[in-house]
């Protein structure tokens, strides 16, 4: 084994494991600017996922994106409302069975995941750097790259009536 | 790739329809800005009309795909487009005079209502799963503002919260089914798919996983058995006549969309798929009708009804291809007379509980223009010759009898015999309920009684000419109108 593979797969397991702990630490910290800072370090391992994956576009959006503007509107959120604690919940049968089928569908995923080991997407065009991104966008994906703006104007006039103050009662 | 910017004019002509919505709803924007408020609904209705007309104009077309094989144009796409219009026009009829009674002028409504439309067109007539995804979500966005509409009220909270919270969820299933089909053919265009089909039997197991994550997100949307328990809470939180248009044009959309999908997929070849959706839709028509018996709420009882319909509906999607038309024909009719009937309700309604079946004892005498209306669409629903509702449901039936699936068109039929009870129950209320003054007063206004005397011609022409729609859909399926030019 080369150097750079070792390398390479040092590098996937440092994020993948981190990833991991942060996705844990968001659902079980019981503070909720906790598990938002929880939820930083797993976007952080998913953008070194990327970096590895050679996508370095994707890996400083997901950063800028995600774990910058969202999380700030997160923590924003959190320590406007004031959150409390989580206290501790009662476990019934119906979490129990909840549980056994998310367990049951993970199980799953991962027998289906494992077969993609050591196979490479055939027919992807490369996703790395900004150039052929940008290309893409504006030939194949013209389309679905202007209409993703009548989703965020939906979303924007969504978010207006929601929190516009109405004269209404 | 050879790239020029003729294409994009040309691509932009094909998907004309989308581009004056898109145009209709900016100027909606506006005029809410300008204090155009009255001539809203009028705009927004025209518009949509005119982008029906768009749709069906132009007799040949240069490709069946624009941008790219992103979004179909030709096949049975501008009668999608066109039924997905009329359902928004049907849904503006009632959505005025409702906000105005409600004392809830909320203007961008009619704005977020185009946009809604825009996403069903994209979903229903993507050709590539991307747009599929984004057409979701532009409705999905519009159709969360609907459920929470009326801010203040808790039952509104709790329907948008629920909705949006359960909509996101399983948003992340398809999303999650779509890119695993991705991993398996490296492609997202559906035309690219089904022509690499091999690879999709090469790993079972992903493949199976795959599309059962997409046929998930889209039975949620179309509130299919062991994915309906969010429909009653929101239906019932939702500004009534926008709650009619949530149970149809989105419904209708998502079932094009997922038909298109496992049509090209030719899915009846894979047992599996056809049990799955089939035991989705005897659970659905069992579940939806046997719990409406029981409602005593109007809009409750019309959410457990479209539970069953849309049980009715997977039953004809099971018959693969060939009852691909009648699944159109379905959600059409059923467009007409559950906008209708949400409609109705939504006249007589001042406060959530004037919904109760209680307060409707004795409406027949009082309001009699009202209560036969009401008859008429419930007769359908129950699919009672001589209305529409019946030629919908025979259309199924054969469809489902004729591919060869006996088993669901007697579930079927049983289950349309308890839906008939809860349907005629109301209509003996409304008659011979013992009540001389009727708690609820509806009151037609001229854009209400107008759309209800359209819905209810439709129903009537339908039920006794129903080749009028079938006929066009038939023609545009095999291609015989808006066949690709040789030379354009």
């Amino acid at each position: 084994m080369t150097f750079d593979s070792i390398f390479q797969i040092a590098f996937f397991w440092f994020f993948a494991i981190l990833g991991i702990a942060g996705g844990i630490g968001l659902i079980t910290q019981k503070n909720p600017v906790m598990a938002a800072l929880s939820l930083i370090l797993n976007f952080f391992s998913i953008a070194g996922l990327y970096l590895s994956l050679q996508a370095e576009f994707l890996a400083v959006i997901q950063i800028l994106v995600y774990a910058g503007a969202i999380m700030v509107l997160f923590l924003f959120v959190i320590m406007l409302l004031n959150m409390q604690d989580e206290q501790n919940q009662q476990f019934d049968v119906m979490k129990g069975l909840a549980f056994l089928l998310g367990l049951g569908f993970f199980g799953e995923l991962l027998f289906v995941f494992n077969s993609f080991m050591g196979k490479s997407v055939s027919g992807a065009f490369p996703l790395g750097k900004v150039e052929p991104i940008g290309m893409q966008m504006m030939t194949n994906y013209l389309f679905p790259f202007e209409m993703i703006s009548v989703v965020l104007l939906a979303a924007l006039i969504g978010a207006i009536i929601i929190a516009k103050k109405h004269s209404y009662k | 790739m050879n790239f020029n910017p003729g294409d994009i004019v040309n691509f932009s002509v094909m998907v004309a329809p989308i581009l004056f919505l898109l145009a209709v709803g900016l100027m909606l924007m506006l005029m809410d800005v300008l204090k155009a408020h009255s001539s809203m609904p009028l705009i927004a209705g025209l518009g949509l009309i005119g982008a029906g007309v768009l749709a069906v104009l132009p007799e040949k077309i240069s490709s069946m795909q624009a941008f790219y094989g992103m979004i179909e144009v030709g096949n049975i796409a501008p009668l999608n487009i066109v039924f997905l219009c009329l359902s928004g026009v049907f849904t503006i009829f009632f959505l005025p005079d409702y906000l105005k009674r409600q004392d809830k002028p909320i203007y961008e409504v009619y704005t977020l209502l185009i946009f809604a439309i825009i996403g069903m067109i994209m979903m229903a007539n993507a050709s590539d799963l991307l747009i599929t995804f984004i057409g979701l979500e532009t409705f999905s966005i519009a159709l969360y503002v609907f459920a929470a509409l009326f801010k203040k009220e808790e039952t509104s909270n709790e329907a948008g919260l629920k909705y949006f919270l359960l909509g996101a969820f399983a948003s992340a299933f398809l999303l999650l089914g779509i890119s695993l089909l991705y991993g398996l053919t490296g492609y997202t265009n559906l035309n690219d798919i089904a022509a690499n089909a091999s690879k999709l039997t090469d790993n079972p197991a992903l493949f199976f996983t795959s599309i059962g994550l997409f046929i998930i997100g889209f039975l949620f949307k179309v509130s299919a058995f062991p994915f309906h328990n969010w429909t009653p809470d929101v239906y019932s939180g939702t500004p009534t006549p926008l709650a009619g248009f949530m149970a149809t044009g989105s419904k209708m959309a998502a079932f094009i969309a997922l038909g298109t999908v496992l049509i090209k997929l030719n899915f009846t070849q894979y047992d599996k798929l056809v049990n799955v959706l089939a035991l989705a839709a005897i659970l659905s028509m069992i579940y939806g009708n046997v719990v409406a018996v029981r409602q005593k709420n109007l809009k409750r009882l019309l959410a457990y009804s479209s539970i069953a319909h849309t049980g009715y509906v997977l039953l004809g999607l099971c018959a693969g291809k060939a009852g691909f038309v009648a699944v159109i024909f379905y959600m059409f009719i059923y467009t007409i007379m559950n906008i209708g009937a949400f409609g109705l309700v939504g006249i007589a309604e001042r406060t959530l509980a004037d919904t109760d079946m209680d307060k409707w004892k004795g409406l027949g005498i009082k309001a009699p223009y009202f209560a036969a209306a009401m008859s008429l669409f419930l007769f359908s629903m129950a699919g009672i010759p001589p209305f529409a509702g019946f030629m919908s449901k025979y259309q199924v039936f054969i469809a489902a009898i004729g591919s060869g699936q006996i088993l669901l068109a007697v579930i079927g039929i049983l289950t349309s015999v308890i839906a008939a009870f809860y349907y005629i129950y109301l209509i003996v209320i409304m008659y011979f309920g013992k009540n001389e003054s009727p708690e609820v007063s509806p009151r037609f206004d001229w854009t209400t009684g107008l759309g209800v005397g359209l819905l209810a011609v439709l129903i009537l022409l339908l039920g006794i000419f129903p080749s009028l729609v079938l006929q066009p859909l038939l023609q545009y399926m095999s291609g015989s109108i808006s066949a690709v030019a040789a030379a354009f």
